[in-house]
């Protein structure tokens, strides 16, 4: 018996150490190594500042590097690294969900990788465990297992998804730069690169991924809901196409025909009559110079980009009365 | 279901509980649900292969100890291989040979009209196979007596840890055990658990890290040039050996949690010293079992040197195709055949040549010299096991001499610099530690566990850490799953 009680106090304190060692690790991981959470910088900003934000950028690494804030008025780009529409749906949901929101634009992007099952699946990490409402998760799919190891894996232990790939991208391949209002612009110019078609080609067959489901139900649900509550709360929606470098086009062409692509997305939004697409895809193919990589903007590419979006808004009255005179010039404030 | 999954994580803990809360006589039951539940979590109708193996197996066992018959013993072994690899042929190798004869007669303008089967190839299935048949061939041999309780025969053949990628144990091993009542012994718990934490060490940070570069190169055969492919050939043979051995390591530690002993699968296979001894190391549970029931029957050394080297390229040839059903893992197969007989055939030659060039203790030198070129060899076979067919293996060995360089920015091409330091910091400290082992007589766990607490509590600490921070938990299959 006393050795049994020996035992359980020895796995006791050990476990101990293993808990307090874990928080050490998460914290470090989560304060030094990655990047800020524009989610959690925005709903502060929203407390702090109830009356100011009036539309919100929300999509995933094309539109947080590929769209400036700053020319658009009072908003705000909440987009992260590959944010499909499902991990949007929560997000926005919980922004709803905040007091003072008093949003009236949405900008979605929407792309030929938009609707993949892989970018549903692969991207819940550590990032969205936050957002995710994994009760609401679990009742839709269905799959209480796996739902429970992810919520376990990201939010108990959340550097436990290869920290080396994170220290080297977000430390040492892009050092973290200030970005403004969750916006962050890139430096680079594609034109100077050589292996593009290979990147290209990998680039387009990672976001469709091996699967190649590239029309999924489940991710067509969460894009409708999102439409559906902005439909709700009267809040616009914009969906764009951002531009793309002609060879990634081309990869993709492979993957998802353009034609195909279009019919069903025009399909889907017959529901929707008041929803603005804005399709960019095609403005820089001649202009490399304009891209960081195969499919992200530079920081010039962005304003030209979010240029011509302002002024497409403005025609099209979904950026009313209240957008400010903007001033082009540089990223940061 | 996967060992390196959050699922496994609760399973294992459950399952070792509620086995020693248990009544030893209620055991067998424990171990056989929580076996077909682990094979289920991947796909529930393919169970009915295992039952089914499993039934005809126990009655053909019971038959044979029931006669003296030669002629009636042999005819029940021939319904349980007929069987077992009747059902292995279906599954595995019917849609490979279709597809070959398909192809064969299509070349001389011959219509061909069989489809080809729509199924999945269950996993593990040449495992389980394998150590069922043993069982039958051993009845048969009357190396031990058939098995009677049909729990534990089932327990047997579907024993969770090494259900679906061995190591192939055998009934006179394995068997026994279920029968002896195990407590909880701290330190075999103790010895298991450091055991799998070694095999996910090696399969999450190691194998799974290496398996980003390999698949970046193999999957796209023309796409590098240089360097990042001659990488590539290395990485592979590194990661193959980490997962495998790494799922050996899982299972055996996972067995001895709860008392039983699987036999050893790997013994530091890339410290051979000729392509012999190789087979000695790597895989041993299906060396061996290719030796007792293939090579052995075949006649073993006792017949004369051709036929020896005749049947030892055989049984490589068919090592290769329990593999895979494909043409790369046949040329696999066979290539190691050709080092083996090659080997046999020049071995005299070979020692005089070094015992000229290499006297006295200079000998040392020649041995790691053949630990140095018995690895390239290795190394240069493992090409034909990874690649998707055989025609991207001259493409990849005529893309590796492409603008070779020593220092190729590229490199970097598949893989950041940092997640590539890891990884060959982790090889490095890997082969260091076997090393080690290698040059000393007693297990390195032994001195382990005659550490200060705290020293040993220190490297647990770092053990699970750095599988955490460092491993990939995309939940990636083990390469020989599909096997």
């Amino acid at each position: 018996m006393k050795k049994t009680l020996k035992s359980c106090a020895r796995l006791a304190l050990f476990l101990a150490g293993f808990w307090a060692i874990s928080a050490v690790i998460s914290h470090v991981f989560l304060m030094r190594v990655m990047p800020g959470r524009a989610e959690e910088d925005f709903v502060l900003d929203c407390r702090d500042y109830p009356d100011r934000f009036e539309s919100l950028i929300l999509g995933e690494s094309h539109t947080m590097c590929g769209l400036n804030p700053r020319i658009l008025g009072e908003c705000y780009n909440i987009s992260i690294l590959g944010q499909g529409y499902m991990v949007s749906y929560y997000s926005l949901a919980r922004i709803l969900d905040q007091p003072h929101e008093r949003l009236e634009l949405l900008i979605l992007p929407v792309g030929r990788h938009s609707f993949t099952a892989d970018l549903a699946h692969q991207n819940e990490n550590f990032y969205y465990a936050a957002n995710i409402d994994y009760l609401d998760l679990i009742r839709r799919r269905g799959h209480v297992r796996d739902h429970l190891g992810q919520c376990i894996k990201f939010q108990v232990f959340p550097y436990t998804n290869d920290v080396s790939y994170y220290v080297y991208r977000c430390q040492i391949a892009r050092p973290p730069v200030p970005s403004y209002r969750g916006f962050t612009p890139a430096e680079g110019d594609f034109s100077k690169e050589t292996m593009d078609e290979i990147e290209a080609r990998d680039r387009a067959s990672g976001h469709v991924g091996a699967g190649r489901d590239w029309w999924n139900q489940e991710v067509i649900e969460f894009f409708r809901e999102i439409l559906d509550a902005c439909d709700e709360e009267g809040i616009r929606v914009a969906l764009v196409q951002m531009p793309m470098t002609r060879v990634y086009d081309d990869a993709m062409e492979r993957l998802v025909p353009r034609a195909e692509f279009d019919a069903r997305v025009a399909a889907l939004l017959a529901d929707w009559p008041d929803v603005a697409m804005l399709d960019y895809h095609d403005a820089f193919y001649e202009r490399n110079d304009l891209f960081r990589d195969v499919d992200h903007l530079n920081v010039t590419g962005a304003d030209t980009i979010t240029e011509r979006l302002r002024a497409d808004l403005v025609r099209l009255g979904a950026l009313p009365d209240r957008l400010r005179p903007h001033q082009a010039g540089p990223a940061a404030p | 279901m996967l060992f390196n999954s959050i699922h496994f994580v609760f399973f294992f803990p459950i399952v070792v509980c509620a086995y020693f809360a248990m009544p030893f006589r209620f055991r067998w039951i424990l171990l056989l649900a929580a076996s077909y539940y682990f094979y289920m979590c991947w796909q529930v109708n393919y169970l009915l292969l295992i039952i089914v193996s499993t039934l005809i197996d126990y009655v053909a066992g019971l038959l044979m100890g029931r006669t003296e018959d030669r002629k009636r013993r042999r005819l029940y072994l021939l319904l349980s291989l007929c069987t077992n690899l009747g059902l292995l042929f279906s599954f595995k190798y019917f849609n490979f040979f279709n597809e070959t004869l398909r192809g064969f007669l299509d070349f001389y303008g011959v219509p061909y009209h069989i489809p080809a089967l729509k199924v999945l190839l269950p996993v593990g299935i040449s495992f389980y196979t394998f150590q069922t048949l043993s069982y039958t061939i051993d009845v048969y041999r009357g190396v031990r007596e058939p098995e009677r309780h049909l729990g534990y025969f089932a327990v047997y053949v579907a024993f969770f840890p090494q259900l679906v990628a061995g190591p192939i144990e055998r009934s006179t091993n394995l068997l026994p055990q279920f029968f002896k009542k195990h407590g909880i012994d701290r330190d075999r718990i103790r010895s298991g658990l450091l055991l799998m934490g070694c095999g996910f060490f090696k399969k999450v940070v190691i194998a799974d890290r290496l398996a980003a570069y390999v698949d970046a190169i193999y999957e796209h055969p023309d796409a590098y040039h240089g360097l990042p492919v001659l990488l590539a050939f290395y990485f592979f043979a590194i990661q193959v050996y980490c997962d495998f051995s790494g799922y050996s390591d899982i299972a055996i530690g996972a067995a001895r949690v709860m008392g039983y002993d699987l036999m050893t699968n790997f013994r530091r296979p890339h410290f051979s010293k000729d392509m012999r001894d190789v087979w000695t190391r790597w895989h041993i549970s299906l060396s061996t079992w290719m030796r007792d029931y293939l090579y052995i029957p075949l006649g073993g050394n006792r017949v004369a040197p051709w036929r020896r080297h005749v049947n030892l390229f055989t049984v490589f040839l068919l090592s290769g195709l329990w593999h895979g059903a494909n043409w790369t893992y046949v040329a696999w197969g066979g290539l190691h055949g050709v080092f083996l007989v090659a080997g046999n055939l020049t071995r005299a030659a070979r020692r005089r040549i070094t015992d000229r060039i290499f006297p006295g203790r200079a000998a040392i030198l020649h041995t790691w010299l053949q630990v140095l070129i018995v690895f390239h060899l290795w190394t240069f076979a493992t090409i034909f096991f990874r690649a998707n067919m055989i025609g991207d293996v001259f493409v990849l060995l005529s893309t590796a001499c492409q603008d070779f360089s020593l220092w190729d920015p590229k490199v970097f091409g598949p893989m950041n610099p940092v997640e590539l330091g890891v990884g060959l910091a982790c090889v490095a400290l890997l082969h260091g530690v076997e090393l080690v082992q290698e040059l000393t007589t007693r297990p390195l766990e032994e001195r382990f566990v005659r550490l200060p607490v705290a020293a040993r509590w220190a490297f647990y600490y770092l053990l699970i850490f750095s599988i955490l921070v460092l491993g990939n938990f995309q939940e990636n299959e083990f390469v020989y799953f599909q096997f």
